[in-house]
């Protein structure tokens, strides 16, 4: 009773916020933009038909359809407007929530209650990160549908983004917690928490950089420390590596690719089956894993402050 | 925190202190307030009032605290259900209407779905509010945040009322009615711990009253208790008394115009006073005992600098 009292305050909490209509209607505002386009046997049309192209390549029945509109979703979609800019305003929607809880005048009738401290931190986590779940499940839900009816592929792996969101979510929600029981504003959390995704991405695009150019041996503490930086932080950049693998989708250049020369295309497809290699050998669970334990300690954390503080 | 004993007192708080950094707010306070009464805790502003309900509330962690809350240990999660808290200056989450407000706070209070839905129209009917249920708090006037706060803190039924300046921002009808609520509440074997500054409003209802002051419990006791020490006799007589000055003095009364003023429950130095007046040919007007207000005590334990704690040893009496 009280945890979903919790959940069900964090959500009317969040919906009274303008950002959640906002990001309702950036959701609609990609799905209709994806409606526009549409698919058929002879080939596509944008502009809801206005112009067209009819064209075997582009027609529901080439070979390379199904795939091409997987990689749309998953690669496109998923990282680049869920993994980023999602993600950037579920936190500004949700950077309030605990300063909000621990407002002098709210916070003194909320713990007098009968539930523990730790019952009612959790449940005001939990209660973000219902928020974003509901966000996700819309966002995730219109474009599968639009995928479906106007591009012709109903593509159910593609409903693995909503989990996957969310725990990208929970990944960075965990520092808004902690920074917003420390500071008590909404501002501060908030700013505080996009330097901490900074500060977790900073290592992680420092390996990619050295992984594609192997730096000279005296770097090589350098390279240790980047190391093992990414294996204690949260692997948020790993997400749209996890989105493309579950949703079956490929690196767009590795379908769409079309060039003259044979060698250029050539080369591409190698780098296209060192990619799947990669891919092969990555595992979700260590990923995913290992991002959840550090996020586990920012929250024991926040919580372990939470519950000792004086209001 | 543990507990030390079980008691009928319905608030049993023993050698209570707190510290904020070098600012010690209590210095071993005790307190307890008797199952079924208005009891209403007083002192100047910074005394430690608002800390010593928080930390009965469990929002704020004492240094060291003994004793218990409804025969159970300071903060125990199944008697908080039991109690019903206004803190001061609360604030509702401006999103949620009259009725959300009640629900949402009752939910968390463990109060039933069913039991809400049938108790927050009930009360804010009681607290005059009918109209105003399906209305966002945002709109609310001070003065109705307070009543829908009263509402809160009732919605679980409790049986134990913590007030923090409850008829703050109320016009006096509506601190009438609050009025009218403890002492509906209290006929109901309700217990009420009042905090408050309006010492008028807690002389009309408590039946026991503590001071704090300077974090410790100066006074505690019911409201006769703490005055019956205080009263004065004025006599009054007709004509100048000053030729009398002397012969007053020597009585251990002091002299304000035609009125004499004897200190102190003593009838025997009255009439003495008297005896000197009709000796001297004057005709006394009238003999009124004159009791001292809470406000008169309260001043008297400020300005005189007390500060002691109450010893536990007048716990004794303590209702079995």
């Amino acid at each position: 009773m009280q945890t979903w009292a919790l959940i069900k305050d964090s959500f009317r909490e969040a919906i009274d916020r303008k950002l959640f209509w906002v990001m309702l209607a950036i959701s609609a505002l990609i799905a209709l933009s994806m409606a526009a386009s549409g698919f058929d046997d002879r080939g596509m049309s944008i502009l809801f038909g206005y112009m067209r192209w009819n064209s075997p390549d582009l027609a529901v029945t080439s070979p390379i359809h199904k795939q091409a509109v997987a990689t749309i979703l998953g690669h496109f979609i998923a990282d680049h407007f869920l993994g980023w800019v999602g993600i950037g305003l579920a936190i500004i929607a949700t950077a309030g929530t605990f300063p909000s809880l621990m407002e002098r005048g709210t916070i003194e009738v909320i713990v007098s209650k009968p539930m523990r401290r730790w019952h009612l931190f959790l449940g005001k986590y939990l209660g973000g990160m219902v928020f974003v779940l509901v966000q996700a499940s819309i966002f995730v839900l219109i474009t599968f549908l639009v995928a479906g009816t106007r591009w012709k592929v109903w593509l159910w792996s593609y409903f693995w983004l909503i989990p996957l969101f969310v725990v990208l979510f929970s990944y960075l929600f965990c520092f808004t917690a902690l920074f917003g029981v420390l500071t008590r504003s909404p501002l501060a959390s908030l700013a505080l928490t996009f330097v901490a995704w900074f500060l977790i991405w900073a290592p992680q695009a420092t390996y990619g950089l050295l992984q594609a150019f192997p730096p000279r041996p005296e770097f090589n503490p350098v390279v240790r420390f980047t190391e093992a930086a990414c294996s204690i932080l949260p692997k948020t950049g790993d997400i749209s590596f996890v989105a493309i693998k579950l949703t079956g989708a490929r690196l767009p250049g590795d379908l769409l690719w079309r060039s003259d020369s044979q060698t250029e295309h050539d080369e591409f497809v190698e780098n296209a089956r060192q990619v799947d290699e990669e891919s092969a050998e990555f595992s979700i669970t260590r990923s995913i894993g290992s991002s959840l334990a550090f996020e586990a300690v920012i929250v024991l954390l926040a919580g372990w402050r939470f519950c000792r503080r004086d209001f | 925190m543990e507990v030390t004993e079980i008691t009928n007192w319905a608030v049993d708080l023993i050698r209570v202190h707190k510290r904020y950094g070098k600012i010690h707010a209590l210095r071993g306070v005790n307190v307890q307030v008797r199952a079924g009464e208005i009891f209403g805790l007083l002192g100047p502003n910074g005394a430690g009032k608002t800390t010593l309900v928080k930390i009965m509330m469990t929002v704020v962690r004492p240094d060291e605290a003994h004793g218990t809350v409804l025969g159970r240990r300071l903060g125990h999660p199944k008697k908080l259900a039991r109690v019903g808290y206004l803190p001061e200056n609360h604030r509702f989450p401006p999103y949620l209407t009259g009725l959300q407000v009640l629900d949402y706070f009752a939910a968390l209070a463990k109060v039933p779905r069913r039991v809400r839905r049938q108790r927050a129209p009930e009360l804010l009917d009681r607290m005059g509010m009918a109209d105003w249920g399906n209305t966002r708090v945002s709109k609310y006037s001070k003065g109705m945040l307070q009543r829908l706060g009263m509402a809160q803190a009732l919605m679980n039924d409790p049986d134990l009322l913590v007030l923090d300046e409850p008829t703050d921002g109320l016009d006096p009808i509506g601190r009438r009615d609050v009025r009218l609520l403890l002492q509906e509440l209290r006929s109901r074997g309700k217990t009420v711990f009042l905090n408050s500054h309006l010492l008028s409003e807690l002389e009309m209802v408590c039946d026991r009253v503590a001071i704090l002051v300077g974090g410790y419990i100066a006074r505690q006791g019911t409201l006769s208790e703490l005055t019956e020490h205080t009263v004065e006799y004025h006599v009054v007589a007709e004509g100048d008394l000053a030729d009398l000055d002397a012969q007053i003095a020597e009585l251990q009364a002091r002299r304000d115009r035609s009125c004499v003023i004897v200190t102190g429950h003593d009838t025997r130095r009255v009439n003495e006073v008297i005896d000197l007046l009709r000796r001297n040919g004057r005709m006394i007007e009238s003999v009124r005992p004159h009791r001292f207000s809470l406000e008169d005590v309260l001043m008297e334990v400020i300005g005189g600098g007390e500060g002691e704690p109450v010893p536990i040893a007048r716990r004794l009496d303590a209702p079995r």
